[in-house]
């Protein structure tokens, strides 16, 4: 026993001394704190520094897990709210905007095709599907629109936006209603529209084209930024507090083992079995709120890059072919035209898929034709090599853009579609410019194999039904498991933490007791 | 709220210690107290500098962004900038917005970001008032055009388009339109609408827009890539501009003398970041 404490006591005289020790170590000093270090030894349960000490040690201990406690909660407030707004508030809004974009798009399409069969009401898909379909985007628009007003409430710029749509949205639909009225009673052959049909419908296309299109799809946008900021703020605070409750809970820690290697001997006991379940506790909590506020970070990101962006890239390319497929029927409506929307069509199938046309030096803005040769060539690296030799635009940046699985198999099908669409638009083109305008929209409305329809049918396919609803997958399993596990976090972290300090406290109060 | 208090200082600590100051929120046009405006100096009713002021359509709407992002007008420093210096004056902090019929294409896109854009011009063609045969770039075929030299406008006409037309060129649009054009030495000239538009305020009524446009050349705002914050105020500066009908107002105050048809409708924006 003697052994033992004689061991004891020495041990303790170099644990203060190292602790207190001036960094000079005078040895005026260090005579004076061996001094008091005897006196401590002969009576340490009268010393008032050993209660000091116990007081600053658990305290510092309480206060950490206090810390931990704060920061936790921080996090996991801040990864609910950005897990919601992005899951459940802005994220799907934004979405819903891009299919606003989509179902106007879509009704301008279904216009122009009613126009252009004339009294041949049975060509290609047919006028009633077409008038069904209308309506359907028509319905679609007006609660995307309503829904847009409720959110926008709060944003006058926004809302006036919403307004200027629902009205224009009006508008729209009495020109087409008039032209399709006005055709039927011309009963004119398929793309012979009588000049008042051709000038109130053209009056419809601008309306759409240059007004409602646009600011629909400027507030996407606008909701766009929205989840942006939303995803960066959040993110940045889940990481943060990750690492602050990290910080925290190795501070718990250092202080709680401190506190038992003082208690052991300045009390001589050995383990304070308190003590141990707070260390413990504390550990596991640390690793445990750290590891998953990390991990929430990660579901964030997940929803945000594999899924969220994705998804709108695949919206916003949806609803511009969709434009270019009305304008298919627009190139053959309207022959005066026919130059300023082949230039439109190879505009928006630049923004669908950029590859390298053209002069370097802007000498030259490139054709269709050049467009369709670097594309196909552009695809068919992709195909054999797998090499993404100049591919941009919303589908060509998508190559490559994610690791989900299947992704890259999904977008490839899309590109291989896509090809074939501009290869059915060039056929459909050169019947047109060879006069045979009747064979061009025959072919342009026909959902055979291989025709217009069918080839813009195949790639909507492959995009919205393929592509795009594995992005929506990837975005929907995120935010699931970034809301696993987040209440019982949330009910759980304060409740362990103060257990924790419970017991710290508990510890220390029964050697405290011993002052008494 | 509570949580808000008590998170800031904590993740200010801890940016502070990690040395990432807030250099982003500083670095944005938004919320700057001044800025350098890169506008053109040479473009009659764009931008035009005279007597070491700038005036134009292009600098009208730049005060005005300017404005909504609570830039006072004394506050800018105009630059007048040449059209290849564009890219290098936004990438070495030179000028903080362009504004200056700068079209945006995915090619510029690789260095610097664009807002907006504020308005969508055409390639357009001009014809004496008196003809009334072109009504498409086909009707140019067998015609002689007029470009201004280092444009490439009437060569696009020629080279992609297929037309059989002689090109000739002079110093600038001006001489192409007041000289050429209005002497019958060329039949048209062709060049963004806006740009054309400009050069004829002397004697708008002698000359007729064919308003058959056939590329879209859209103006967007020159910005530092990664001031996405900023950009995203601009776009806003500029819905605003069209909602509150300032936009239709300096477009009809710089271009309404002409027979051009001009869009009082926001364009749809190319999108930040």
């Amino acid at each position: 026993m003697s052994t033992v404490l004689s061991r004891e006591s020495s041990a303790d005289d170099t644990g203060p001394r190292s602790d207190r020790g001036s960094p000079d170590g005078s040895g005026a000093v260090s005579a004076r704190s061996r001094r008091l270090l005897r006196e401590r030894l002969r009576y340490p349960l009268r010393s008032r520094s050993t209660v000091r000490r116990l007081q600053i040690l658990s305290g510092t201990a309480i206060l950490a897990l206090l810390g931990l406690c704060a920061t936790s909660i921080v996090g996991l407030t801040q990864a609910r709210d950005g897990v919601h707004t992005i899951g459940h508030g802005a994220g799907p809004q934004v979405v819903e905007t891009a299919n606003l974009y989509y179902a106007l798009s879509d009704m301008d399409a279904q216009v122009a095709n009613i126009l252009v069969i004339g009294d041949q009401h049975e060509l290609g898909d047919g006028r009633e599907a077409a008038l069904e379909t209308y309506d359907q985007r028509r319905t679609e628009a007006n609660e995307a629109l309503l829904e847009a007003s409720q959110l926008s409430a709060d944003d006058p710029t926004e809302q006036r936006t919403v307004q200027e749509l629902l009205d224009g949205l009006a508008t729209y639909d009495q020109l087409r209603a008039e032209a399709i009225l006005l055709s039927e009673q011309a009963d004119h052959p398929p793309g012979e529209l009588p000049e008042e049909v051709r000038e109130t419908y053209d009056e419809a296309a601008d309306l759409m084209r240059l007004e409602l299109l646009p600011k629909a799809y400027n507030l996407a946008l606008d909701r766009g930024s929205l989840v942006r900021t939303t995803y960066e703020e959040k993110h940045t605070w889940v990481l943060v507090s990750a690492i602050v409750a990290a910080v925290a809970g190795i501070v718990a820690v250092a202080a709680l083992i401190r506190l038992q290697i003082f208690l052991r001997r300045r009390f001589r006991r050995r383990l304070s079995p308190f003590l141990v379940a707070a260390t413990v506790g504390t550990a596991i909590m640390t690793v445990g709120i750290s590891g998953f506020l990390l991990s929430e970070a990660r579901h964030l990101q997940s929803a945000k890059e594999d899924g969220f962006d994705s998804v709108l890239a695949l919206a916003r390319a949806r609803a511009m072919a969709t434009v270019n497929h009305a304008d298919q029927s627009r190139y053959l409506l309207n022959p005066d035209q026919a130059t300023s929307y082949e230039q439109r069509f190879l505009e928006n199938s630049q923004a669908i898929v950029d590859v390298p046309i053209g002069g370097e030096d802007g000498s030259a803005a490139g054709t269709l034709e050049e467009y369709r040769e670097s594309l196909a060539e552009g695809v068919a690296n992709l195909e054999e090599e797998d090499v993404d030799q100049e591919l941009r635009g919303l589908l060509g940046d998508e190559v490559g853009a994610s690791e989900l699985e299947g992704h890259d198999t999904a977008i490839l099908t899309v590109l291989q579609n896509y090809t074939a669409l501009q290869s059915s638009d060039e056929t459909m083109r050169a019947m047109a410019e060879r006069g045979n305008t009747h064979g061009a929209i025959q072919f342009l409305v026909s959902s055979g194999g291989g025709e217009g329809t069918y080839a813009f049918n195949q790639f909507d396919t492959a995009l919205a039904e393929g592509l795009t609803e594995l992005h929506q997958q990837a975005f929907d399993d995120a935010i699931a498991r970034g809301e696993s596990g987040l209440t019982a976090w949330t009910v759980a972290s304060p409740a362990v933490t103060l257990l924790l300090a419970g017991l710290v406290v508990a510890a220390a109060r029964s050697r405290m007791a011993e002052y008494r | 709220m509570r949580t808000r208090t008590l998170a800031l200082p904590l993740a200010m600590t801890l940016l502070a210690a990690t040395g990432c100051t807030a250099v982003a929120e500083t670095g944005s046009v938004a919320g700057a107290n001044s800025l350098t405006i890169g506008v053109k100096y040479d473009q009659p009713q764009l931008g035009l500098e005279t007597g070491g002021s700038f005036e134009g359509f292009e600098v009208d709407v730049a005060t005005y962004v300017a404005d909504r992002l609570g830039v006072d007008p004394d506050d800018i420093t105009w630059v007048g900038l040449d059209s290849a210096d564009r890219e290098d004056a936004i990438r070495n902090g030179d000028v903080d917005l362009v504004f200056a019929t700068y079209s945006i294409t995915q090619e510029r896109k690789a260095d610097v970001g664009f807002a907006g854009p504020y308005y969508v011009a055409h390639q357009d063609i001009l014809v004496n008032a008196e003809n009334t045969e072109v009504e498409d770039v086909t009707d140019l075929e067998g015609t002689r055009i007029c470009q201004a030299q280092g444009s490439h406008s009437g060569t696009r006409i020629v080279e992609e388009r297929g037309i059989d037309a002689e090109l000739v060129e002079e110093d600038n649009f001006g001489d192409c339109i007041n000289t050429a054009l209005a002497e019958g030495q060329v039949q048209a000239v062709s060049t963004d609408d806006l740009i054309l538009a400009g050069f004829l305020e002397e004697n708008p009524e002698a000359f007729r827009f064919v308003n058959a446009p056939f590329t879209d050349e859209r103006y967007g705002v020159g910005i530092d890539r990664d001031d996405i914050a900023g950009c995203e105020a601009v776009n806003k500066a500029i819905t605003q501009m069209y909602q509150d009908g300032t936009a239709a107002e300096l477009l009809q105050e710089w271009f309404g003398a002409t027979d051009l048809d001009l869009v009082t409708s926001v364009p749809q924006f190319e999108g930040c970041g």
